[in-house]
């Protein structure tokens, strides 16, 4: 079930919502969990009981490694930590990577183990995210962990945040989780920000995602540069509002429940560098890397060298969080090398290009790194690559015919990837009636809109589920 | 805008301190507000009366159609798309845990929505609306014309239904073997399709095909078809030719059959002004309607059809009840069976055997005046093989007749042609 479901929208959510605003506040996170678990289930109801028994093992790690902290052992904590969270691995690897792994072995070794197909349990790349935070975060004193059992299951499974995202530590949630009253107010923003996500998602992305498709179909040796442009350009903009879409719709739940869940995308397609852009795009995974694996790594106070390895591996591994496969290995590493670049050698030299050329800059450097994040094969992304620089013809028929169909969504797309919506939005509502009542139908001429784009959505899944 | 050159704050520090980003409601008023303060205040408060119209409106708008959809009676078929909608799913034990129970509630949902057909109508004039100018496969051609993109053929299965047609040639030699691949709508009419769209040559393909026919007289009936191109050859809604069309090919294929049919009057009907064909279906576009006629020969010959499975003799190349179902098309032949005879009072001492695609089905009101028997044979559905059947019947001619985008896809014809 995704958000961008007719089931989950008209079903799902409305008899969740009814429930909650019935149930007293004692009990509104047992109803919040049985929700989230059922939201869980609802794809992969297999992997329920697998779900449980993770939630029940990190529980314990967690009050274990509070309770030997609290009586101020040193070294059993980390044992834990490291025991629990390689377990936590184990499961994320068995399920995302023994594939590659096989397949990798297969072409190394040339044996042939066959990999078993198994479907993801929901979440999985996040929830296991949030369970190394959780316990890292215990045995660095920031929290003491849940004492509730069903607070820390929520806390894991919140079905807002449950499937692609954002990432939350547990101490930006603790709080929240005592105390989450339900307000009209609240409901209304959350509303909002859930219809914004929505339309990005359905109108947006899935338009985008029809000329994608459609010229990916294409073999890249028969692209020309026009078509290639246009295939790389629509992509970079399905994916930005696809996932950033999927993340205001969770940031929209969370606060219809009395939640604050921090926003995962800041106009990234507006930044001026390629850090920036990470700063900006995704910001709950880069934190998280920076958090839990670039600082303990030694962060930027060490040697340049060790600096520079450092940001390698935090690359490598963000490559391969996003996808078990070369390319996206590449893609990781492309961007830790741009990343590097900028930190160590092109520090001062940016300083002095104005801004606009920064950003057309980093935007195409971006959509460089799109190409090999969508292409199945390193060589095909190259071939794309060499089609976009000219190595083929510059236009032809086909590509009018491509770029008649793209051209708008795309310039909608631009409109969209710049806080003028947002603004606007802003504006009207500040000017008072009839502005704001007006603002209100916008919304709504949105949502119907989009019911009509799900309808016709049966097949396109949001692609950041399957991370 | 941001202004260029205006210094910004860091994002990590943004992002450390959310509360001073968020409006509260329980901030401390401030003893002196100054105006910019106040405007502050101001567009937080309007911006919260936003936020409960709209959280109020939203609410209204699910619970309203999720009502509507859950009061309103669940549809057996969807006319619109041509096939069973799913009902409720009941529960069970092995459902739940297999997965399929949510999925299929999941199913329930979309296809038993309130105005479902209407959302969907909706959707495609907002594609197109952005520029689409296909709809799940389907290209929105000029004058409303629907039409499918020539395939891409299927080089193995072309392969293998060349070998077979010119095998089953050399194997009867007494025979008269002929054979058309009529072009669609896509070819003929290519001026209605969307300016530039990037389509197959579909005439280089059925040139390159019957290039290597050998024993087997091969009819092009492109040239034909394109000279009439202005009248309505093939459906707006649908992947068939017109009688028109039908027509136009007929006499064009005529001598080549031996077949003087020069002085051929026909009287023609239409019978249906409704005809929403598969590509209205499949595409969602519902602006047009077609026009069915029928051409009826005068002539004294008299016939009968008979299709297998149906001992029922008619007089008549019309099912008239396939014009109040939901393919129009089917009139003819009443659609598609494995084997259908007409048995004619022609007196030509001619037997036709017709290897034949649903293109057929609407030509046979053109060729039945001229045998004393045809026997239509559908390869998809026909499970025995032609010289099983030769050694049955005392056939003088042989006729394959396909439209180019199911014969490239084809893989049943060889199967029939045996070894």
């Amino acid at each position: 079930m995704a958000f961008g479901d007719l089931i989950f929208v008209f079903v799902f959510l409305p008899v969740c919502l009814l429930l909650y605003i019935l149930t007293p506040g004692k009990f509104s996170n047992v109803l919040l969990l049985i929700f989230s678990l059922l939201f869980f289930a609802w794809g992969t109801p297999e992997y329920l009981v697998l779900m449980l028994c993770s939630l029940a093992f990190n529980y314990a790690a967690g009050r274990e490694i509070s309770a030997l902290r609290a009586s101020g052992r040193r070294v059993l904590p980390n044992i834990v930590l490291i025991t629990s969270v390689l377990a936590d691995l184990a499961l994320l690897g068995y399920w995302k990577y023994a594939g590659f792994l096989l397949e990798t072995v297969n072409a190394v070794f040339g044996t042939s183990f066959a990999a078993r197909e198994l479907p993801l349990p929901v979440g999985l790349s996040f929830f296991t995210f949030s369970l190394i935070s959780y316990l890292a975060d215990i045995r660095r004193g920031k929290t003491e962990g849940a004492k509730d059992p069903l607070t820390f299951a929520l806390f894991v499974t919140f079905f807002p945040k449950l499937a692609s995202g954002p990432i939350v530590a547990y101490p930006e949630m603790e709080e929240q989780l005592a105390h989450h009253p339900f307000t009209w107010r609240q409901f209304g923003a959350g509303a909002r920000c859930f219809l914004v996500g929505l339309s990005k998602k359905i109108l947006l992305a899935n338009t985008l995602a029809d000329t994608f498709y459609t010229l990916s179909a294409v073999p890249p040796e028969e692209l020309t540069a026009a078509s290639a442009w246009l295939c790389a350009l629509s992509y970079a903009f399905m994916l930005y509002f696809d996932f950033s879409g999927y993340s205001d719709m969770a940031v929209g739940l969370g606060r219809m429940f009395g939640f604050r869940l921090p926003k995962n995308f800041d106009y990234p397609y507006l930044s001026s560098s390629i850090s920036e852009f990470w700063r900006r795009w995704h910001i709950t995974l880069g934190a998280w890397f920076r958090e839990y694996v670039y600082i303990p790594l030694g962060g930027s106070r060490v040697h340049p060298f060790r600096i520079f390895l450092n940001l390698m591996v935090v690359w490598l591994l963000t490559g391969l969080w996003h996808g078990a496969g070369s390319t996206f290995l590449i893609w990781g590493l492309y961007h830790g090398t741009l990343v590097v670049l900028e930190k160590l050698v092109l520090d001062n030299v940016l300083e002095k290009i104005p801004k606009p050329i920064r950003i057309a800059v980093t935007f195409l450097l971006v959509v460089v790194g799109w190409v090999f994040f969508f292409s199945q094969t390193p060589v095909e992304a190259l071939t794309r690559l060499s089609r976009m620089f000219f190595f083929g013809g510059a236009a032809d028929g086909a590509a009018a015919y491509y770029a008649f169909g793209a051209l708008r969504p795309l310039l909608l797309g631009v409109l969209a990837a710049l806080p003028l919506g947002a603004r606007l939005g802003t504006e009207l509502a500040r000017r008072g009636q009839p502005w704001t009542l007006l603002s209100v139908f916008y919304f709504a001429a949105l949502f119907l809109l989009c019911v009509a784009g799900m309808m016709n959505e049966t097949y396109s899944a949001s692609l950041y589920a399957q991370f | 805008m941001e202004q260029p050159n205006r210094p910004r704050r860091e994002t990590p520090a943004r992002r450390e301190s959310p509360p001073a980003r968020q409006p509260s409601r329980t901030a401390a008023p401030r003893p002196l507000p100054n105006p910019r303060e106040a405007r502050k205040q101001a567009r937080l408060r309007a911006l919260q009366r936003q936020s409960t119209w709209t959280g109020v409106l939203f609410l209204a708008a699910v619970l309203t159609l999720s009502l509507l959809s859950l009061a309103l009676p669940d549809r057996d078929f969807s006319p619109a798309e041509n096939r069973r909608l799913k009902q409720f799913p009941s529960f069970s034990v092995s459902g739940l845990l297999g997965g399929s129970y949510f999925s299929d509630w999941t199913d329930y949902t979309a296809e038993q929505f309130a105005g479902r057909d209407h959302w969907i109508t909706l959707e495609l004039k907002f594609r197109q609306l952005l520029g689409a100018q296909e709809a799940n496969g389907v290209l929105l051609c000029k004058d409303g014309y629907l039409m499918e993109p020539p395939v891409e053929p299927d080089e193995s299965a072309v392969r293998k239904n060349r070998d077979a047609v010119n095998a089953f040639a050399a194997r009867h030699p007494e025979l008269s073997v002929s054979m058309a691949v009529v072009p669609t709508a896509a070819y003929i009419l290519s001026d209605k399709l969307p300016g530039n769209v990037p389509v197959r040559d579909q005439h280089a393909d059925i040139t390159a095909f019957a290039s290597r026919l050998q024993n087997v007289q091969f009819i092009d009936v492109s040239d034909a078809l394109l000279a009439r191109s202005a009248e309505p050859l093939y459906y707006k809604t649908d992947h068939h030719w017109t009688t028109l069309g039908a027509r136009a090919a007929f006499e064009a294929m005529a001598p080549a059959l031996g077949i003087d049919a020069s002085g051929m009057q026909y009287e023609t009907y239409t019978v249906s002004g409704n005809f929403e064909g598969t590509l209205a279906a499949k595409s969602g576009c519902r602006d047009v309607q077609d026009t069915i006629e029928i051409a009826v020969p005068e002539t004294d010959v008299l016939f009968y059809r008979v299709n297998e499975g149906d001992p029922t003799r008619f007089a008549t190349l019309y099912d008239d009840a396939s014009l109040s179902g939901n393919d129009q098309y089917a009139l003819f032949l009443g659609g598609n069976a494995a084997r259908v005879d007409v048995t004619t009072t022609a007196e030509t001492g001619r037997t036709l055997l017709l290897f034949k695609d649903s293109y057929a089905n609407c030509l046979m009101q053109f060729l039945y005046p001229h045998f004393d028997r045809i026997i239509l044979i559908d390869p998809r559905y026909y499970y025995s093989t032609a010289d099983d059947l030769l050694l049955r019947e005392s056939v003088t001619d042989v006729l394959f007749l396909y439209n180019a985008n199911t014969f490239f896809e084809d893989r049943s014809l060889c199967e029939v042609l045996g070894p």
